[in-house]
């Protein structure tokens, strides 16, 4: 859940961002600040993966986006996590 | 803060700071650092040099941070300690040498050994005989020093309480700076074979891996 390359893939799936967009967007839906370094880090390892690329931009800010790869990647981790969420609910009612 | 944060980021590999460096920084201008965000970087660098970095700069960074951990181990642990301590008393009363023997091995704790050597007497002293003691095998932190101090003590009363006069006690930490050296240069050599690992690793297994 605090996968720092899962949370940029969720911060993407809204739309196209820079670096410091995505931290500060992080840090409001998942509650989690991302350092400097974890978030560069977890840029580098998606772009090497595929997962997203840089939008074209004649800012100094690199926005970047999800990719076709990258947003079927986070669906399959989302349905994981929304399996063990559902079995965790079910258990909690019957404990 | 910047300053430093900059400072950090230039650690990154070159190749790294050809692609990603110039939006790095424009992160940093929005950026309200904190301290954090220093040692986060930091220990970006590390990670990406090790990723990233040339072969030899990731053998002999894996060796530095390699030493330099085993160096914090060394200095924050046990190190064999050699005390002898030398006491005077009254006769050559074998028998009460042996009795003191005992009583300063349980004083001394389990760890400890006391071996009881007469001696000729000493210029100065009225004793008739010298006996010695040691704890071979006693352990001190360089931390918790106090833990070390409280069988001493225990050995130091029974001294008294036998009517002996304790006139000598060294302590040779003479083997612990050796002792520091080669955990250092485990560590170092240790870090050299790791860096040698993760090079040849990345070089056979992910190639180039930066974009233009």
């Amino acid at each position: 859940m605090t996968d720092p390359s899962f949370l940029v893939l969720a911060s993407l799936a809204e739309g196209e961002k820079h670096g410091y967009a995505m931290m500060e967007d992080i840090q409001a839906f998942a509650g989690v600040r991302l350092g400097p370094g974890t978030l560069y880090g977890a840029i580098t390892r998606l772009e090497q993966r595929g997962w997203i690329r840089p939008v074209p931009s004649s800012d100094r800010r690199q926005p970047y986006q999800i990719t076709a790869l990258g947003k079927r990647y986070l669906e399959e981790q989302l349905a994981g996590l929304d399996a063990v969420v559902r079995t965790a609910m079910r258990r909690l009612k019957h404990a | 803060m910047k300053r430093a944060i900059r400072w950090a980021a230039g650690l990154y590999p070159a190749r790294w700071r050809e692609r990603y460096g110039a939006e790095f920084s424009a992160m940093l201008d929005d950026l309200r650092p904190r301290w954090r965000d220093f040692i986060n970087t930091l220990a970006g660098a590390i990670a990406m040099q090790i990723q990233f970095g040339r072969f030899f700069r990731t053998v002999a960074g894996c060796g530095i941070i390699g030493a330099a951990a085993a160096g914090i181990f060394a200095f924050s642990t046990s190190a064999p300690l050699r005390i002898a301590g030398t006491v005077v008393g009254p006769s050559h009363d074998t028998v009460a040498a042996g009795v003191l023997a005992d009583r300063l091995r349980q004083a001394a704790g389990s760890q400890s050994d006391v071996h009881i050597r007469p001696r000729e007497p000493r210029h100065g002293y009225p004793a008739a005989a010298t006996i010695e003691w040691t704890f071979p095998n006693a352990l001190i932190t360089r931390r918790s020093a106090y833990a070390f101090r409280f069988p001493m003590n225990r050995a130091a009363d029974v001294v008294r309480a036998a009517g002996l006069q304790l006139v000598e006690l060294h302590i040779s930490p003479a083997n612990a700076r050796r002792r520091d050296v080669i955990i250092i240069l485990e560590g170092l050599i240790g870090g050299f074979i790791v860096g040698g690992i993760f090079g040849w690793l990345r070089r056979h297994m992910h190639g180039a891996p930066l974009h233009a």
